[in-house]
């Protein structure tokens, strides 16, 4: 992966802007991210600074692979975000220097401003984070297979070993309001997602189709809550709060529900996370449908399983697809179409008949996947995942690694 | 992306012990296979080539990404005691630190970091390291490495 530092300071953003400025600030969503200054997450923290400073901030866009040109120029085309990028007069962005070429060409009728400083290559590690081993010479370090942490290079270099500071903002006047969760009486901005405010309080919502880096899409109704006032049940994650609201997360009806919910989706496919490589949680991945079956001591499910089997997909060399593991909860759609501005994946289909496919229905390495991996990076369950191949024997007979026979 | 090339045969076959070693192969599914210096094929090729002039390769591991916690995906067999490295420098090292107690032996170079368009299916270099400056510019094909005759693919620089 490519390792970059923060190398100006929000001072020095601040005076490469002005008030006038329409901003639009993006991020790539891969090397940068694990580096600690890009996604989601830090371009929020940075649109709040600039606009609690009073500055004009257009909105935010997560690229999957900001150093794939092309992917960056249909981000900029996108129906819905064409307006905004093209209101814009300044592009902050979020990606090493290698991918900030890139941007500076997708965007050359605007001014592009860059937060990093690229220095080599390196790993994430799980102790210690992300080090760098490969320095660029300018750096003046030399190679380092133990790597060299962040931290020091940081010091080391003169740049910031982390995100801007949001201390160093003014203060963001937010409209609060006053609500009622569980009994418990909470404070949280005005229009937040309820799902975002019960989490940061902590209390937890069992959801599948939410996923704070996508739009909201309330299709697996697992979130369902009772608001004190409403006729029907609501998602969640699609309810947004307001002044008074009287909220029951978890009672008896509720998890009844979901419990219901939960053993449909088991009996609606295959789910056997014996042979699945998301089944076994691990820091790098783990199955949420099966976290929440296993939270609610689900051992069988009271309805019959759908034995009809789907063929797998494993055309593409870095993604398996295998739709006898999805529950339709349409993240990897919208990752498609949001994050990595392809929409190469949809539904197709109508009713029990409705699966995910790729293109017009048909092999994944046949359509225009760029294996950008934000679908296999937003999926629940081991329906997308990455692709493990053991090859041996005499002929160097591929098998796939957590699963059946190619 | 991280763009490399492989090393010639002969370099890398002079750093194995036809004798001791048992060898498996873990290659990258990302920038090195787009960079066409791994992937499926090259990895198959260079462990036949291998086993033909008689050593030991026992199997091989292609990964979603070498330089991540993910190598632990490959379960190596009991055996082996070398590992060659088809990925960038990166992953190698990502190797190295993971599996001390094995000889790692890299196939490829780094050359630089690069930017792509996967509709084009071009590469090309945009910070290159010392000793390949004369590399800013080029360009060159997916999953080949060919060398572009133009470099006028993604005229990034355009603009400046």
């Amino acid at each position: 992966m490519i390792i970059s530092l923060r190398s100006i300071s929000y001072d020095d953003l601040k005076n490469q802007l002005s008030k006038d400025d329409k901003i639009v600030i993006n991020s790539c969503n891969t090397c940068i991210k694990s580096c600690g200054i890009g996604g989601l997450q830090n371009m929020t923290v940075l649109e709040n600074m600039l606009l609690a400073d009073g500055y004009n901030v257009l909105g935010i866009d997560l690229i999957s692979i900001g150093c794939s040109l092309n992917l960056v120029e249909y981000h900029r085309q996108d129906i819905k975000k064409k307006e905004m990028y093209d209101e814009a007069t300044v592009i902050i962005t979020l990606i090493c220097e290698d991918g900030y070429e890139g941007m500076k060409y997708v965007f050359k009728d605007k001014k592009v401003i860059s937060i990093t400083k690229t220095l080599g290559t390196g790993n994430f590690t799980m102790d210690r984070g992300v080090v760098l081993t490969h320095p660029f010479e300018s750096t003046g370090l030399e190679k380092n297979s133990e790597g060299y942490e962040l931290d020091e290079v940081a010091e080391k270099l003169g740049l910031f070993e982390d995100f801007f500071d949001e201390d160093d903002a003014a203060f963001k006047d937010e409209e609060y309001v006053d609500i009622i969760i569980d009994g418990e009486e909470v404070s949280a901005i005005k229009n937040q997602n309820l799902l975002c405010v019960c989490e940061e309080n902590g209390i937890e919502i069992p959801h599948l189709c939410y996923n704070e880096e996508l739009s909201e899409a309330g299709v697996c109704r697992l979130c369902l809550v009772k608001i004190e006032g409403r006729k029907d049940l609501v998602p969640a994650c699609c309810t947004h709060v307001e002044e008074g609201m009287k909220i029951t997360t978890n009672d008896e009806q509720l998890n009844k529900y979901r419990r219901i919910i939960l053993e449909l989706i088991m009996a609606s496919q295959n789910h056997n996370c014996l042979t699945c490589s998301k089944g076994i949680p691990t820091p790098l991945y783990n199955c949420e449908l099966q976290r929440l079956i296993r939270q609610f001591g689900i051992e069988k499910s009271r309805f019959d399983e759908n034995n009809e089997f789907m063929p797998v997909d494993n055309s593409s060399p870095v993604i398996v697809h295998d739709p006898n593991k999805c529950i339709l909860c349409g993240r990897c759609v919208r990752a498609c179409e949001e994050i990595a501005g392809i929409c190469n994946i949809g539904f197709i289909n109508r009713g029990s008949e409705t699966v995910v496919a790729a293109g017009l229905n048909v092999d994944m390495n046949q359509s225009d996947c760029a294996a950008c991996m934000a679908c296999v990076n937003a999926c629940p369950t081991g329906a997308l995942t990455e692709k493990v191949i053991h090859f041996t024997g005499k002929d160097w007979e591929p098998q796939k690694v957590y699963c059946e026979q190619m | 992306m991280i763009f490399t090339k492989a090393l010639k045969y002969e370099d890398i076959k002079k750093n194995l012990d036809i004798e001791n070693d048992v060898i498996t192969i873990i290659g990258c599914e990302t920038c090195a296979r787009v960079a066409g210096s791994g992937g499926e094929e090259k990895m198959k090729v260079l462990a036949m080539k291998l086993r033909s002039e008689g050593y030991n390769v026992k199997d091989g591991y292609m990964v979603p990404t070498v330089c991540t916690p993910k190598i632990f995906f490959a379960k190596l067999n009991k055996d082996v005691n070398t590992i060659i490295s088809l990925a960038c420098s990166a992953g190698s090292s990502n190797l190295e630190r993971s599996y001390s107690e094995y000889k790692i032996i890299e196939s490829t170079e780094d050359i630089g970091l690069m930017v792509t368009d996967t509709d084009k299916e071009i590469i090309k270099v945009t910070m290159p390291y010392s000793g390949h400056k004369n590399e800013l510019g080029n360009e060159y094909d997916f999953y080949t490495g060919n060398k572009r005759e133009n470099n006028n693919g993604l005229p990034i620089w355009e603009v400046k």
